[in-house]
């Protein structure tokens, strides 16, 4: 068996649609854990905060997921789109539900960063992560979900073109725009900023 | 915003490495919401008994030690008909907390410490001449029932026990525990999120441990149960650690009743979001003597099905199963789930009784599909190991609010998979790799039950040993003392033994452990020790305890009829402690007796 075949094997132990049932609440806590953080910084990157309504977006997700946990036939990395998919309508129907926010409210950069890797003293970067944050809400929705899903969340650009059932062109390119239109705006932003 | 930091940022490749550096995490309060999700809740049952548990262990041994102290004593008992009916009433929803206690609280509300959990044999219970002398008792697995518990307990106690008419609705009988020399019982029910318990007593109201006897006045309601005189009151006192004191919650997640018909004290209380204040009073109301209790056997055709031993998880699933005879040390077989769509499937839980929380599961499935042979590791934390000469695959998850070790291996043609949980955000008992392995390869034929069976004095010197501590002991038991029961906890390193007192009420303790955690405890004036040779050590002889005064504020009373004599030996820490109605029979000099005669 070639190391290939025997990931397979491995995976599919532990994702095929029977071992890897959802069902059972503990494979489901099993999954939970293996997710959360996904699911969060995804939902945390589409609405923008404020931080206890991600929260509690967080704990929706997997509420609605449980309740229909029947209908779920996958593997992990499914169950993790799917997942994801549930965030996004809610986000959908938070959008529609809700007032438009105020932009100019203050960004707590120590909820956005893991300190040890940008820490207290390191202001220039927080500044430039606070301003980029800003400016990812000013984005199209799907712009925004490419940069979140890429970067916040990691992923490979395959992973993404699945997900978003897209070319891998078109998310590339996509993608391209909108770290070109950052640059230009931020650019803007700095010109504004020396009149 | 300033500005002036954004000439850095019009390199693309630099807003790369900005985006990526955004990895926010949600807070601690999300956690704890999480806790209480349905999905959670279900598989959890057993850990959120057990974070119960400790705190209810520890308040047990505090009810005891004041219930013999207060009630049993003329002061005491003239004080206490004085104060309470049947709750103690407060004029206030706060209640003052001593810095020592506000510190232990914060110290266990906050702590994320670790300890280490030493593997022990697994214990199987044996069926005592006692119990064996009931009707259908006569094996250790039936001894488990609820009908031979209850006996056993009435047998004990002198008096028939008053219980529900028949089992209360959604909800398993857990255990019932009794002090045979206060005449008090407390029989425990359990399901998801849902606590009830039934006290009773002959005689007064026992003084119980705070802050739950605590009530203010005003939120008493005088009732009726059946046609004795009680009282119903909703809510409880929790802990503010922004004020520091103790803050009256209206809460129905907290119901009790209590009552007396005379003879006997009662009561009734709840925990969890289930529970109703008619549904309660009818429960109290319905109490009888002798319940038409029908043993409920599982449900073949019930999509989840819980098992109370190997045995019946082996008949239900068809698999000739294996259970661990090495567990970490607190942990005993708690329940097995077995899903009849799922036949050729069952899942095994442990459940521990150690400071913290922390689960053990395993998962057995008729499949051999994996090669173990040649697996890859596919995550960043997997690996391949051996599990008695043969691959198998481990990996674990030590971040996040749910880590857990996890580990699957091949017997034949089952499959097994093993997991550790434990919660980050408390203080916790952990194992490793390497138990985990240790675990897997001790799996053997065995039957295994949900015991209600204390562990007799021979696991004493094993988990002594597992815990690394050299204890003492007695080689003759003194004249006058016969042994009931210990505890042990990981955490401290301790074990206790605790001693009834021959015609009297009373109980000896002896308290042995490897830290000094569990003597941070009581804030003992000054005036109240005395210093004593025991042998070549110097030793602290305390007389009295600590007591809630009326306003529910710790004091030290003098004349509680508690003596103590502790000191440390070669980095054991030994406490000895006498109480209860004639206690004082020992005196200073009896207790140094007694201590010297430790080997």
């Amino acid at each position: 068996m070639t190391k290939a075949m025997a990931l397979q094997t491995i995976k599919r132990y532990f994702s095929s649609d029977t071992s890897f049932s959802i069902t059972d609440a503990s494979l489901f806590s099993r999954l939970y854990e293996k997710t959360y953080l996904s699911v969060f910084r995804y939902l945390y990157g589409l609405t923008g905060g404020p931080l206890q309504e991600v929260e509690d977006l967080t704990a929706e997700v997997y509420a609605r997921a449980w309740k229909t946990r029947e209908n779920f036939h996958g593997n992990e990395r499914a169950a993790l789109g799917w997942m994801l998919r549930i965030a996004k309508n809610l986000v959908i129907d938070l959008a529609r539900n809700r007032k438009v926010r105020d932009r100019d409210e203050e960004i707590d950069v120590d909820l956005l960063v893991d300190p040890d890797q940008v820490p207290e003293s390191d202001f220039i970067t927080r500044e430039q992560i606070a301003t980029l944050w800003q400016m990812l809400s000013s984005l199209p929705d799907d712009q925004r979900e490419m940069l979140v899903l890429r970067y916040i969340l990691g992923w490979q650009v395959k992973q993404i073109t699945q997900y978003l059932d897209r070319t891998e062109n078109n998310v590339s390119v996509t993608m391209r725009r909108t770290l070109n239109r950052l640059q230009r705006d931020l650019s803007q932003l700095q010109e504004k900023d020396n009149e | 915003m300033n500005k002036q930091n954004l000439p850095a940022m019009l390199d693309e490749i630099k807003i790369e490495e900005l985006l990526a550096k955004i990895q926010p995490k949600p807070s601690a309060r999300f956690f704890k919401e999480i806790e209480q999700a349905a999905w959670r809740v279900i598989p959890e049952q057993q850990i959120r008994m057990k974070k119960l548990r400790p705190r209810f262990t520890f308040a047990m041994a505090i009810l005891f030690l004041i219930m013999v102290t207060l009630a049993l004593t003329p002061p005491g008992r003239a004080w206490a008909q004085e104060l309470f009916q049947f709750f103690k009433k407060v004029d206030s929803t706060t209640i003052p907390v001593s810095e020592k206690e506000l510190e232990q609280y914060n110290y266990f509300a906050t702590s994320t410490e670790s300890y280490d959990l030493p593997l022990v044999p697994v214990f199987i219970p044996t069926v005592t001449p006692e119990i064996a002398s009931l009707p259908d008792c006569d094996t250790a697995e039936k001894a488990q029932s609820y009908s031979c518990q209850i006996a056993y307990a009435e047998s004990q106690l002198g008096f028939e026990l008053r219980e529900f008419p028949e089992q209360p609705q959604n909800l398993e009988f857990q255990n019932v525990w009794f002090d045979k020399q206060t005449k008090f019982a407390m029989i425990e029910y359990g399901s998801p999120g849902m606590l009830l318990r039934l006290s009773q007593k002959l005689g007064k109201a026992p003084e119980a441990f705070r802050p739950w006897p605590w009530v203010p006045a005003s939120d008493v309601e005088k009732i009726k149960v059946g046609l004795f005189d009680g009282e119903y009151v909703s809510g409880g006192f929790d802990l503010s650690t922004e004020s520091g004191e103790l803050v009256w919650r209206d809460t129905t997640s907290t119901q009790r009743v209590a009552w007396s018909d005379g003879t006997y004290w009662y009561l009734l209380d709840s925990g969890g979001p289930l529970m109703n204040r008619a549904r309660l009073i009818e429960l109290a109301t319905s109490l009888v003597e002798t319940p038409k209790i029908v043993e409920k056997q599982p449900d073949p055709e019930a999509l989840d099905i819980i098992l109370t031993s190997i045995s019946e998880a082996e008949s239900y699933s068809g698999l000739d199963l294996k259970a661990p005879t090495l567990l970490p040390i607190g942990f005993v077989f708690s329940e097995a789930h077995y899903t009849s769509f799922r036949k050729n499937e069952v899942s095994l839980y442990y459940e521990g009784n150690n400071v913290g929380s922390n689960s053990l599961v395993i998962h057995v499935k008729k499949d051999n599909s994996a090669n173990f042979d040649t697996l890859s590791t596919i995550q960043e934390n997997s690996e391949v190991v051996k599990v008695n000469g043969q691959n198998a695959y481990y990996d674990f998850m030590e971040d996040g609010a749910r880590p857990y070790l996890f580990l699957s291996w091949q017997d034949g043609d089952l499959n097994y998979r093993l997991y550790f949980y434990w919660y980050n955000d408390i203080i916790h008992g952990v194992i490793d790799k390497q138990k985990m392995i240790a675990i897997a390869e001790s799996m053997d034929n065995i039957n295994v039950f949900k015991s209600k069976t204390p562990r007799p004095y021979e696991y004493v010197k094993i988990y002594a040993e597992a815990m690394n501590i050299d204890i003492h002991e007695f080689s003759t038991i003194p004249a006058g003392l016969s042994f009931d029961r210990f505890w042990f906890d990981a955490w401290e390193k301790c074990i206790g033994l605790s001693y009834s007192i021959s015609n009297t009420q009373g109980r000896l303790l002896l308290n042995q452990c490897g830290t000094d955690r569990l003597f941070e405890i009581p804030d003992i004036p000054i005036t109240a020790i005395e210093y004593v040779k025991v042998g070549e050590n110097t030793a602290q002889y305390i007389i009295g305890n600590s007591e809630y005064d009326s306003n529910g504020a710790l004091v030290w009373s003098f004349d509680a009829p508690v003596q103590q004599l502790r000191w440390q030996e070669n980095g054991l820490w030994i406490q000895f402690i006498v109480y209860g109605e004639n206690a004082l029979i020992y005196d200073k000099e009896d207790l140094i007796s007694i201590a010297e005669s430790l080997h």
